[in-house]
């Protein structure tokens, strides 16, 4: 029993655990309202599309959480997504194997990380700017791989890539989430468990003292560019999937998705904070919204507000549960 | 034969014409603990630069474990086998202390972390100093006193042959420094050395085995633990304690209540009750460094009391009307005021008259009245009044700025945070002028510091908070107890460890 307690002491303890244990409370009565509005909500297919559509915003999460925890950010995650999307399209179509199409989309992607690592930790350019750069790169290349149309389909040949990203199901779950679960175990285990993990908490929270300690910071912060291109390559892959075509509009606003599942998960904009099971509540949160907002007739412009009105909120939460209280709070009486 | 760990040979640094060390000579030996006291701060940052990294230099050499590692001709701008303890912490906030320890180091091989393993080898560390601190704690919830412990065992962890501390006494409370020094003895003994860099010779001379005083980048004597006396140091701090300018008023018998605090709790806070008179000049010295924040948050109104109430001038101070502290007469000065103080962007004029246009009713300051306050504080400020470039400025011009601009404006109170901390002996002569300044306006002065030292200058009274509780209160005809308490804290330490209070 003892063990049990310290067991749960130590989980609520981890920081950044206060924050996910409170936005998933937020989680819960708003699956409740939902449910109430429309019962569908929680049919077992509806629960099975809403975890499908959690899984790419929980993916590209995963990889803006990654850089956002060194005290960057990536804003060309959206376009890496059409990019990635536009070349395997452009590559199946013209015949190639899924999987060469795979590998050289994945190459290619993890260059754009490779420039986003370099131009912000070696040419120490302002992250914003720099993947502000990259995210017109990326659009432009993916605009230009099939001379400025949308791929025809991929036709049967791709039958087994489309059934692996997104139609294929596995021990009744669809394969999208499973990529999703793989991704986040893996990437998980790296953050909080190596020494990777470490240096890329350390220099988000103190980049002096990391360079005295001897944390390469331009590997490390390249590393976490690189985790957030190769998710980002995992998302367009699943939308050509899903599509079973290249658009070149594919990923359009996905970097504002995820620093949104990023940021109600927990994850500190200013570094050094935050932790990958709030993404999964975040990403949850954004998916819930989406699905049940539907559900409910809001449109699209709606969807949109609530959507930024939660970000603010959580990142409000934030404040309130670091400082612990609210800044004007009402004088309690003796 | 002893063996030299650090040498200074004839080193000179100029930096922007100004020479910041001059013909500046030391030797530390192994397992030494050497004080450096600085009359005044000249070149002492520049001195702390070069000892722990071979940057380019002058004239002179450096030799570290018995080795030339920089001289004039070739600097290599590597890092030396050195620490350095101060109050900004090098310390990564986020990760717990073993990650800080163990993983944050050059040289760490393991890919994967097992934290218990960390953790067990650390307490063992821990052990040796009776320390209760628990590894797996994150650096952020650890307090002042224990940052710097494990700064400390992170140095000696990592290798380092020699650990600059300095300044400590402005920023840990007195029983915690005790503490600290004696872990400081503890590892001298082992072969570490130390240099103990602090603005008061009676703090070097507790604990240093030899003392070096240093004024202008320049060594004025090495004193030997035989000369560790007041008699020896006169000659050198004579200027500091004539004291003409300092003018104690003690015309207080008619001084009546202006801030109260009546059971007052918050998290630090354990109902704390106390009265400030009006126009005197209060020091409130917090035995555990807890309370400090939450008197300066709570008088900004950042934050409320859980209960108790504080009043101003009779009036409840959370009252709706007038949100702002300065409209309600609160005045604040930060620690380090010139640096988080001061805009230095805007010329020497604008940042004096920036409280004023808050308390004005119009929507900008005429030039007559500009003309007014040049006139009027001209006399006290000089010439730099006129300064659009402040950052061209002397330490001393730029304390002038912050404690005028109160001192214009006029509140009912000042609190001023650890008002002589990182200050040299000059410059705390001149922050009790301006202190004193103060008072002779009518303006309440409340001080809140960590040590007594220079504060009994210009104190009327005396408050002393332990465990976020107010323990003892002086008069100003009780000083000469408060003296005694002082020079028991500063006998020599036992060598058995205080057992911790932490945990």
């Amino acid at each position: 029993m003892d063990n049990k307690d310290n067991f749960i002491k130590r989980i609520v303890k981890t920081r950044g655990m206060g924050q996910v244990i409170t936005v998933a409370f937020g989680l819960i009565p708003l699956c409740i309202v939902f449910g109430i509005l429309n019962p569908i909500f929680f049919s077992g297919q509806n629960i099975g599309n809403l975890l499908r559509q959690i899984a790419p915003i929980l993916i590209i999460g995963i990889g803006q959480s990654y850089v956002l925890i060194t005290g960057n950010i990536d804003l060309s995650i959206g376009s890496v997504v059409g990019m990635s999307c536009m070349i395997s399209a452009t590559l199946m179509t013209k015949g190639v194997n899924p999987l060469t199409a795979i590998i050289i989309t994945l190459i290619t992607c993890l260059t754009i990380g490779i420039i986003n690592g370099t131009l912000v930790s070696i040419c120490k350019l302002p992250p914003f700017i720099a993947t502000l750069g990259t995210m017109t790169i990326a659009r432009g290349i993916a605009q230009i791989v099939n001379n400025n149309y949308n791929t025809d389909s991929i036709g049967e040949g791709a039958r087994g890539f489309r059934d692996f990203f997104y139609y294929g199901k596995t021990i009744g779950l669809y394969n999208t989430v499973w990529i999703a679960i793989a991704i986040w175990v893996v990437f998980n285990f790296i953050l909080s468990k190596t020494r990777t993990g470490r240096h890329i908490y350390a220099i988000g929270s103190n980049i002096e003292a990391s360079k005295l300690s001897g944390v390469n910071i331009s590997a490390t912060t390249t590393k976490a560019y690189l985790v957030s291109s190769f998710c980002s390559c995992t998302v367009g892959l699943i939308i050509c999937a899903t599509s079973g075509m290249g658009t070149m509009d594919a990923g359009n606003s996905y970097e504002m998705y995820a620093v949104a599942a990023s940021v109600i998960g927990g994850v500190s904009t200013l570094g050094g904070q935050g932790i990958l099971l709030g993404t999964i509540i975040g990403a949850s949160i954004w998916g819930v919204l989406q699905n049940g907002l539907q559900f409910a007739g809001a449109p699209v412009a709606i969807r949109n507000i609530v959507i930024g009105i939660i970000v603010v909120v959580s990142v409000l939460l934030d404040v309130v549960i670091r400082t612990g209280t609210f800044r004007f709070r009402k004088l309690s009486k003796p | 034969m002893k063996e030299e760990i650090l040498r200074l040979e004839n080193l000179t640094q100029v930096k922007d014409e100004v020479l910041l060390l001059d013909n500046f000579n030391l030797h530390i030996f192994k397992g030494e603990i050497m004080g450096l006291v600085c009359l005044n701060d000249h070149g002492r940052n520049s001195l702390m630069e070069i000892i722990c990294q071979n940057v380019p230099i002058h004239f002179g050499r450096v030799y570290f474990n018995d080795q030339l590692v920089n001289d004039y001709i070739h600097s290599s701008m590597s890092r030396n086998k050195v620490a350095l303890i101060e109050k900004q912490s090098k310390l990564v906030e986020d990760l717990t202390v073993v990650d800080n320890i163990f993983v944050l180091r050059r040289g760490f091989k393991k890919y994967l972390i097992n934290k218990k393993v960390l953790n067990s080898q650390f307490q063992i560390f821990a052990k040796e100093l009776e320390l209760s601190i628990d590894g797996k704690e994150y650096i952020c919830n650890l307090s002042p006193f224990e940052k710097i412990v494990v700064e400390l065992l992170q140095a000696i962890i990592h290798g380092v042959k020699l650990i600059l501390v300095k300044d400590i006494s402005n920023f840990i409370s007195a029983a915690d420094l005790k503490r600290f020094q004696s872990f400081i003895q503890y590892y001298s003994k082992q072969g570490y050395s130390f240099i103990y860099i602090c603005n008061h010779h009676e703090e070097a001379f507790q604990i240093c085995s030899r003392v070096s005083l240093m004024e202008n980048g320049k060594i004025l004597k090495v004193l030997n633990p035989n000369e560790f006396n007041d008699a020896m140091m006169a000659p050198y701090i004579a200027e500091f304690y004539n004291n003409n300018l300092i003018n104690n008023s003690e015309n207080n018998s008619k001084k009546q209540g202006i801030l109260s605090f009546e059971q007052v709790y918050t998290k630090n806070f354990r109902g704390i009750s106390f009265t400030v008179q009006k126009g005197e000049c209060s020091v409130i010295l917090d035995v555990n460094n807890t309370v400090l924040t939450d008197i300066m948050e709570l008088m900004s109104r950042e934050k409320q009391p859980d209960f108790g109430k504080i009043t101003l001038d009779g009036k409840d101070y959370y009252n709706r009307k007038n949100k702002s502290a300065l409209k309600k007469g609160i005045g604040f000065i930060n620690e380090q005021p010139t640096k988080s103080m001061i805009f230095y962007n805007s010329s020497y004029l604008d940042n004096l008259i920036f409280l004023v246009d808050q308390k004005i009713s119009h929507i900008r300051i005429s030039k007559k009245l500009k003309k007014s306050i040049i006139q009027e504080y001209e006399p006290y400020i000089g010439k730099d009044i006129y300064e659009t470039k402040l950052s061209s400025l002397s330490p001393f011009s730029l304390y002038n700025l912050v404690y005028y601009r109160l001192h214009l404006c006029n509140p009912k109170i000042v609190f001023c945070m650890q008002p002589f901390y990182n200050a040299d002996m000059y410059l705390r002569k001149h922050i009790l002028f301006l202190i004193n300044e103060l008072k002779q306006k009518g303006i309440t002065v409340i001080l809140l510091t960590v040590s007594l030292e220079d504060s009994l200058m210009v104190a009327d009274r005396v408050l002393i908070f332990e465990e976020g509780r107010l323990r003892k209160e002086y008069l100003k005809k009780e000083f000469s107890k408060l003296e005694q308490m002082k020079n028991q804290i500063n006998s020599p330490i036992n060598p058995k460890f205080i057992p911790l209070r932490y945990k």
